[in-house]
């Protein structure tokens, strides 16, 4: 049950590797049902901080609040317990097991991890599976599928643990256009009908900016703004941070400078 | 009730015979640390490598009574070529062509070295099979080469009745031991050839880009490992004065407690490890016999695997080590 | 329990119905005495390579010292009746016309098996909370140095508190049991070894422990509760060795050197090499081929057995990494539901 509306709620959150800051102070909330974008110039925290969050990494300062409860410093089979999910930046599948067995790991060992039975995890799965459009390679090895198809594996153990949270991590890197639209009308169709509330990192800036209710921007570890796309494409720091998308930077430069006397 | 005194000569006598000890010990795991912390190969074969050199050096003294020294200077060159036969059996079928080593490519080499391990151990008794002369339990005496005996008593420490000895075969082993291991020390710290090995242990990829054969360094860094094991074997042979293809059951998890102690990658680091480590053997089994009538061999053993298991859980990257992130 | 009925299954109790007719035959002298003493000795290594299957093969952790529970359960055997009770049971013996009543050898194979339990999983509980956290080669090595130190205290106290000749030694009381009573022996850790490890494989463990091998970070991430399961099949696959060191030493006697022997838990490493990490089927295709190469090099082979093995393991791991399991599940896809 979220506090106002708010299913996660980042604290102050600062993480320090030896002399590198890599977050600082870094605080924002994410309503529940949104989808988040979280960008920034390579290097700006982003996935440091989805490390923060699924407890990967326990920060030197700072709260992680996940619907009410204190997760921080939590161990991460306990978070993905809870109800959060993720993806890695680089597709990380078990090789090894099958697409069907990939998708029910998530399952047995999300949500409903001390109740749900191998019947049940395997049903999920295949649901999912389809859900993704995965369904016909279910019993191939996962090491055999093209990146695009990992990434939707990926995806997919993540939607089988039945979150309430998912981490999105560059779920859009190495995809190629037809690819992007296909993803983001998954991305769409999870939130309406599933009703998870997303964060993403991405760079691929018109398809973020599309969909992501509001974004937070990270430079170096600091967060630079918060808001919705609009709000933070007209921001100044951020533009001057992060010009990922040269066409957006040149159409708000534009605008910018017309209303520069 | 222990006999303080009888106690602290013991101690005594242990400490000078283990730094003697600890000194080839440390040598004999000075080729595991090269192999293993720079071209990240877990080499099992590594104490059969050793006994090797310390098996064909006996053979040889006994056929041709060649100075032991002598042929410890030669084997070094047999031990280079002998490395070359293990990289191209053991080694580069896993991680010839391989940039960065994984988890499977540790367990794999861990898997090959043994096999490789276990054909020289039998090898020993299929010689021994069809040459007569092979013996599979040699021992040497120096004694006569050097002339009369070969003890020193020290008759300033300890007592009239029960001075302190040292062994001069088994000081000039220990400090050829030393010999070596600064040869290798140098060879790798101070020459092209060693920078090259240390740096294709960072990043093969980057250096084949430049011009540098990642094979052939890794071949150079395997010939030495494997002409420095052999060497020692040599030494250990004259310090002990005998050998046997099971001395290898001892030697080998040993060099692991020794790199493990003294530091994964680092040669001096390592050789003081196991002069360390001596010490506490030999100290633990002289001193034993205060308590227990006996020296205890199992005790000192048990003991310095128990450091091993420690410095692993404790501080891994060993006493000298750099901690990596 | 739904878990067996998987068509996996059959090869796990085809193997307890094939072993259990060769005993049948044997108690009814039917056949050479071969027969049995091979079919113990076959047993014992498929038992072996399954109890190190758990660990390796499921977890991806190589368990180089496993010998060490092999060790324990022999030294707790031997313990009990080498030396604890062996005037007693050489009393028994006497009194029941040279050989042991039935309801005294089972007493007895029970206690000890009792006792290698709690030795093994007090050490696999409290060395492995330590040795877990190592990864790779530094576990591996961390369970060498294991079997190193319990082997050396265990000669340190047969030495010095039991009195054995060097240390090395503990003989068998002769108990006038003959070699189908080792054979049944045997078949019962066998049965329990199958049993619990095909359950572990196919159970919400086996799951979990499959992801840890592939990707130990992923699998935490994804939920998997890594460090208690890796925990919990290193003590299982302890003290499933413990047990074949109970039903071994009962056949034979305890020689410390050889009962710790790293060689084992090579051989155990070795059979999960051919047939292939990540089954339960795997270490048993593994020993049906190491158990006929071993009798052959060693029978044939002579003094050149210990080459022939090394060139062997060399040959193996550099040109099939899958294991014949692993390369019967990517041809014959349809083989899988079998090849579990």
């Amino acid at each position: 049950m979220a506090v106002n509306g708010y299913i996660l709620r980042v604290e102050n959150v600062t993480k320090r590797f030896g002399g590198l800051v890599a977050l600082d102070h870094v605080t924002f909330s994410v309503k529940q049902g949104e989808i988040l974008g979280l960008i920034g110039p390579n290097g700006a925290g982003k996935t440091t901080l989805f490390n923060v969050i699924s407890g990967v990494y326990k920060p030197e300062e700072g709260r992680v609040i996940f619907k009410n409860t204190d997760i921080t410093g939590w161990k991460p089979h306990k978070i993905a317990h809870l109800g959060i999910a993720r993806t890695h930046q680089i597709v990380r599948p078990f090789g090894d097991l099958t697409v069907l067995e990939n998708a029910m790991i998530g399952a047995l060992f999300g949500k409903r991890s001390d109740e749900i039975t191998e019947e049940e995890a395997r049903k999920i799965a295949e649901e999912v599976l389809d859900y993704v459009g995965l369904g016909e390679k279910k019993d191939l090895p996962a090491r055999v599928l093209n990146v695009q198809e990992k990434k939707r594996l990926e995806l997919a153990r993540a939607l089988s643990a039945e979150p309430e949270l998912l981490l999105l991590d560059e779920v859009l890197a190495g995809l190629t256009p037809t690819e992007v639209e296909n993803m983001l009308i998954l991305l769409r169709r999870i939130r309406l009908e599933k009703n998870i509330t997303i964060i993403m990192i991405e760079h691929v800036m018109h398809a973020v900016m599309n969909l992501a209710d509001r974004i937070v921007v990270l430079h170096f570890g600091r967060k630079i703004a918060e808001g919705t796309p609009e709000e933070v494409a007209n921001n100044p720091e951020v533009i001057t941070a992060y010009l990922g998308d040269p066409a957006l930077a040149l159409r708000f430069v534009k605008k910018f400078r017309s209303g520069v006397a | 009730m222990v006999d303080a005194g009888l106690l602290a000569r013991l101690t005594a006598q242990g400490i000078i015979t283990g730094l003697l000890y600890g000194s080839i010990i440390g040598t004999v795991a000075v080729g595991l640390t090269l192999i293993w912390g720079v071209m990240k190969v877990v080499n099992l074969s590594h104490g059969h490598l050793v006994v090797l050199g310390g098996m064909l050096a006996a053979f040889v003294f006994v056929t041709l009574g060649i100075n032991p020294i002598i042929i410890f200077i030669l084997f070094l060159g047999l031990g280079a070529v002998i490395g070359v036969i293990f990289y191209y059996s053991a080694v580069h079928g896993i991680i010839g062509h391989v940039d960065i080593i994984t988890l499977k490519e540790e367990m794999d080499t861990l898997m090959t070295t043994f096999g490789f391990g276990i054909t020289i151990f039998g090898l020993h008794y299929v010689i021994a099979n069809y040459v007569p002369s092979y013996s599979t339990q040699p021992s040497i005496s120096w004694r006569a080469m050097i002339g009369g005996t070969d003890v020193i008593s020290i008759r300033s420490l300890g007592t009239a009745a029960a001075p302190f000895t040292v062994s001069i075969t088994q000081l000039v082993a220990a400090i050829l031991a030393f010999l070596l291991t600064l040869a290798t020390w140098f060879s790798i710290n101070k020459t092209t050839l060693g920078l090259t090995i240390r740096a294709v242990a960072q990043d093969s990829r980057a250096l084949a880009l430049v011009g540098v054969n990642p094979v052939r360094i890794k071949l150079a860094t395997a010939v030495i490992s494997t002409a420095v094991a052999v060497g020692s074997g040599v030494l250990y042979l004259i310090y002990v004065g005998s050998i046997t293809p099971t001395s290898e059951s001892i030697l080998a998890p040993l060099s692991f407690v020794i790199v493990v102690l003294g530091g994964l990658g680092s040669i001096m680091g390592t050789y003081i490890g196991g002069v360390i480590l001596g010490l506490i053997y030999q100290v633990i089994v002289y001193a034993s016999q205060a308590f227990f009538g006996q020296p205890q061999q199992s005790l000192a053993l048990a003991t310095a695997f128990a450091i091993l298991l420690i410095m692993l859980l404790v501080k891994p990257e060993g006493l000298f080590g750099r901690k990596k992130r | 329990m739904e878990v067996f009925k998987r068509p996996s299954f059959y090869i796990a109790l085809a193997l307890i119905i094939i072993f259990g007719i060769i005993g049948g035959l044997g108690q009814a002298n039917i056949g050479s005495a071969q027969l049995v003493a091979n079919g113990m000795d076959l047993m014992m290594w498929i038992g072996l390579g399954l109890a190190m299957a758990v660990i390796m093969s499921y977890a991806g952790y190589v368990s180089f010292g496993h010998s060490v529970f092999i060790g324990l359960g022999s030294f707790a055997s031997a313990y009990l009746i080498a030396y604890k009770y062996s005037d007693y049971l050489i009393k028994v013996k006497m009194a029941h016309g040279g050989a042991l009543p039935t309801g005294t050898t089972i007493k007895f194979f029970v206690m000890a098996l009792l006792l290698a339990s709690v030795f093994a999983v007090l050490t696999a509980g409290l060395v492995g909370y330590a040795v877990l956290r190592l990864r790779g080669a530094f576990f591996a090595i961390a369970t060498i140095g294991l079997n190193y130190v319990v082997m050396y205290l265990v000669i340190f106290y047969l030495k010095n508190y039991i009195h054995s000749l060097e240390g090395l030694e503990l003989g068998n009381p002769s108990m006038g049991l003959t070699n189908i009573d080792f054979y049944w022996m045997h078949y019962f850790v066998f049965i329990i070894t199958i049993l619990v490890a095909y359950y572990v494989r196919v159970s919400k463990l086996g799951y979990g422990l499959a992801a840890i091998r592939e990707d130990e970070d992923a699998a935490e991430i994804a939920g998997v509760d890594t460090f208690r399961y890796k925990l919990i099949a290193f003590i299982i696959a302890g003290w499933l060795a413990s047990l074949w060191g109970v039903a071994k030493e009962f056949r034979g006697s305890f020689v410390a050197t050889d009962d710790f022997n790293l060689l084992y838990s090579v051989i155990m490493i070795l059979e999960n090499a051919i047939g292939g990490i990540g089954s339960f089927t795997g270490p048993i295709i593994g020993s049906f081929i190491y158990y006929p190469l071993k009798w052959y090099t060693q029978t044939i082979a002579g003094v050149f057995a210990l080459v022939i093995l090394g060139i062997l393991i060399i040959l193996v791991v550099t040109f099939t990494p899958e294991g014949v399991v692993g390369i019967l599940r990517r041809k014959y896809p349809r083989l899988r539901k079998y090849l579990e």
